[in-house]
């Protein structure tokens, strides 16, 4: 089991009360490919962030790779994160100041530590058609480019846990396709993938199918 | 992350600029203030240093005070039986003594000079003065016809002088000590009598008395740890037939004056620290919140806290390693020709500002660059390290 959530809640509190999560419970196993889709804020990024400690819950437990996550302190929820979570974020999010390729660099070192390894950049970069875009600053890239640069960059530490969030928007149904090609090889090689999608197309790539509404999943 | 510490400096250039030229503007202000500040300081601790006496011994009623026997080079002539130097040798807490006689050159061109200057004759076996002044000397024994001159005088060594129509030879010169000295002409206080006396033009020595025993002045150098002010408030006490000037004072006071006005200068630029901490602390939350999102990314990623918390650290003291370099720098070239005129229009002696001196005040210009660059970005680096990856990555879609 790479990741198990029990009735998992979470509450924002912003005037009135919001309940994104009211009682999750979700199992990933390896090779499973995971597809949670649902309306417009329904809380499906609420709930990748918890999945990936980005956010605590306020209620229920979080095992990841058979660990309570409420057991673990915040330094080893960070390694816990560098080493076996890869993220891709709804919204396009890179280091600055920092090319293309040194973002993914950056994140392989995070992952891997300094040395004794070698470099996947170039491998991902060409694997997502932005070998020519290497040495460009973030603002230099479209948005479609900038979903592709965030795909590599959650793949390039191989994760066992990879959690997508609208991983195909911005995306041509080329490289979209190209997208769930590369995750589907990642469950195929032992990760779970769990991806949220308000796009109902990739239901029959999942091996699990949920979709989510007033703070429950429901297995669909 | 030196890497991604050098690359967010130099690929954010106009904010790195900016936020490198307040530390720069800074840290200029406080290395031309720190050198005004201790070159003129330090060059009158040096004046009363090597005016080397503590206190001197003026005969009463003789109208002199501290500030015109110190630091001007009017020409006073008034006169005391040196019977009273082996009275003073005997008080408590005299180390050493050493008899001045004060005469003058005259107007008129009978001497190389031209105005009329004081002219002091001393006792070379005695003196103490002198001898810790001496920047070049040409003999071993000064001479009947040998003379030493002030600061003022350059060249002049080895050469022939007039000096009350008497032919002399220039043997020695002082350095320089922004006082009455800087001016005077010097000479064997015995041969300075007798050409006093002799001199057609000058009618100092007063009728009937052995000029052979008159003396101006007693330089006395006082026992270690006794107070000059002290030790010039005794004699008031005792029956000695004589005033007593403690240089110190002159000197201190003329010290106040001039802390007044460095005191001055240190609020203006403690009100221009402030300012420009100030904006420091408003350019740092403004990186640590444009960064936001970019630190919950790498929190997400797996950045740790610390090393976040670092890398707002680490810009922050590059940038004032930088901006107080350039300000330590430029600074340190504009010094010297402030200093010099400073030098001049105070009268200070002109070894007090070194190449160490700059060197110190650049680097501790650099040093206070980091402190308030370290300061002013604590703050926001502890609150942007402690944010929950998901707050800090939502709330820096906001900006
Ligand atoms: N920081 C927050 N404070 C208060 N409410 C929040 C906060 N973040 C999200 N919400 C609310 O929680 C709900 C779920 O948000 P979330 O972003 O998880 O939705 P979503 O399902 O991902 O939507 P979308 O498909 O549009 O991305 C929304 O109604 C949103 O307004
Ligand atoms: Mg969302």
């Amino acid at each position: 089991m790479i990741c198990e959530l029990k009735k998992i809640e979470k509450k924002y509190n912003k005037g009135e009360e919001v309940i994104p999560l009211r009682d999750i419970n979700l199992e990933a196993q390896s090779g499973d490919f995971i597809v949670i889709e649902g309306p417009s804020g329904t809380g499906k990024s609420t709930l990748l962030y918890v999945i990936g400690s980005l956010l605590k819950s306020d209620a229920g437990d979080l095992i990841i790779n058979g660990r309570n996550t409420a057991e673990l302190s915040e330094a080893e929820l960070t390694d816990m994160r560098a080493r076996e979570i890869g993220f891709v974020f709804q919204d396009s999010n890179m280091i600055q100041a920092l090319t293309l390729k040194e973002n993914l660099e950056f994140a392989e070192r995070t992952g891997k530590g300094r040395k004794g390894y070698e470099s996947k950049a170039e491998e991902y970069l060409r694997k997502l058609g932005l070998d020519d875009r290497a040495d460009y600053l973030p603002y230099q890239l479209s948005g479609g480019q900038k979903r592709r640069a965030m795909v590599a960059r959650a793949l390039i530490n191989s994760p066992k846990l990879i959690l997508a969030d609208e991983p195909t928007n911005d995306l041509d149904e080329k490289w979209a396709q190209k997208v769930i090609d590369l995750l589907k090889d990642e469950c195929r090689k032992g990760a779970a993938v769990i991806m949220v999608t308000h796009n109902d197309k990739w239901l029959d790539d999942a091996t699990k199918k949920y979709s989510l509404s007033d703070g429950i999943l429901k297995s669909i | 992350m030196i890497h991604l510490i050098w690359n967010n400096i130099a690929r954010r250039k106009n904010q790195s600029i900016l936020t490198i030229a307040i530390t720069a503007l800074t840290v200029f202000t406080f290395v031309l203030i720190f050198g005004v500040f201790v070159t003129t300081r330090q060059g009158l601790n040096k004046s009363s240093e090597r005016l080397g006496a503590d206190a001197i011994i003026v005969p009463t009623g003789a109208d002199i005070d501290g500030y015109s026997l110190l630091f001007t080079s009017n020409p006073e002539s008034v006169y005391m039986d040196i019977g009273i130097m082996d009275e003073v040798k005997k008080l408590d807490g005299v180390a050493e003594v050493s008899p001045q006689f004060f005469s003058q050159t005259v107007d008129g061109g009978c001497c190389d000079f031209g105005t009329s200057m004081r002219l002091v004759g001393f006792d070379p076996e005695s003196d103490f003065i002198l001898k810790a002044l001496m920047n070049k000397r040409e003999y071993d024994k000064l001479g009947e016809n040998d003379i030493v001159l002030g600061g003022n005088f350059t060249d002049y060594v080895g050469k022939e002088s007039r000096v009350l129509n008497k032919l002399f030879h220039v043997a020695g010169e002082l350095y320089p000590t922004g006082t009455g000295m800087d001016d005077t002409v010097f000479m064997r206080i015995d041969r300075a009598r007798t050409i006093t006396e002799e001199s057609e033009n000058l009618d100092v020595i007063p009728e009937g008395s052995d000029s052979s025993r008159l003396i101006s002045a007693i330089m006395v150098k006082l026992d270690e740890g006794v107070e000059p002010a002290v030790f010039a408030n005794d004699f008031l006490f005792t029956d000695i037939d004589a005033e007593c000037i403690a240089t110190s004072d002159t000197v201190a006071s003329l010290q106040e004056q001039l802390s007044n006005t460095s005191a001055v200068m240190f609020a203006v630029w403690i009100a221009l620290l402030a300012v420009a901490v100030l904006s420091l602390v408003g350019r740092f939350s403004a990186l640590a919140k444009d960064r936001k999102k970019e630190t919950g990314l790498m929190r997400a990623i797996g950045v740790q806290k610390k090393t976040v918390f670092g890398l707002i650290l680490g810009e922050a003291c590059t940038m004032a390693l930088i901006g107080g370099a350039i300000g330590s720098i430029a600074a340190c070239l504009v010094l010297n020709p402030v200093m010099s005129h400073i030098q001049e229009t105070f009268k200070l002696p002109p070894s007090v500002w070194s190449p160490e001196m700059t060197v110190l005040a650049g680097v501790l210009g650099v040093v206070l660059a980091v402190v308030i660059c370290f300061a002013a970005a604590l703050r926001p680096a502890a609150e942007s390290a402690s944010l929950e990856p998901q707050a800090a990555i939502t709330q820096g879609e906001v900006n």
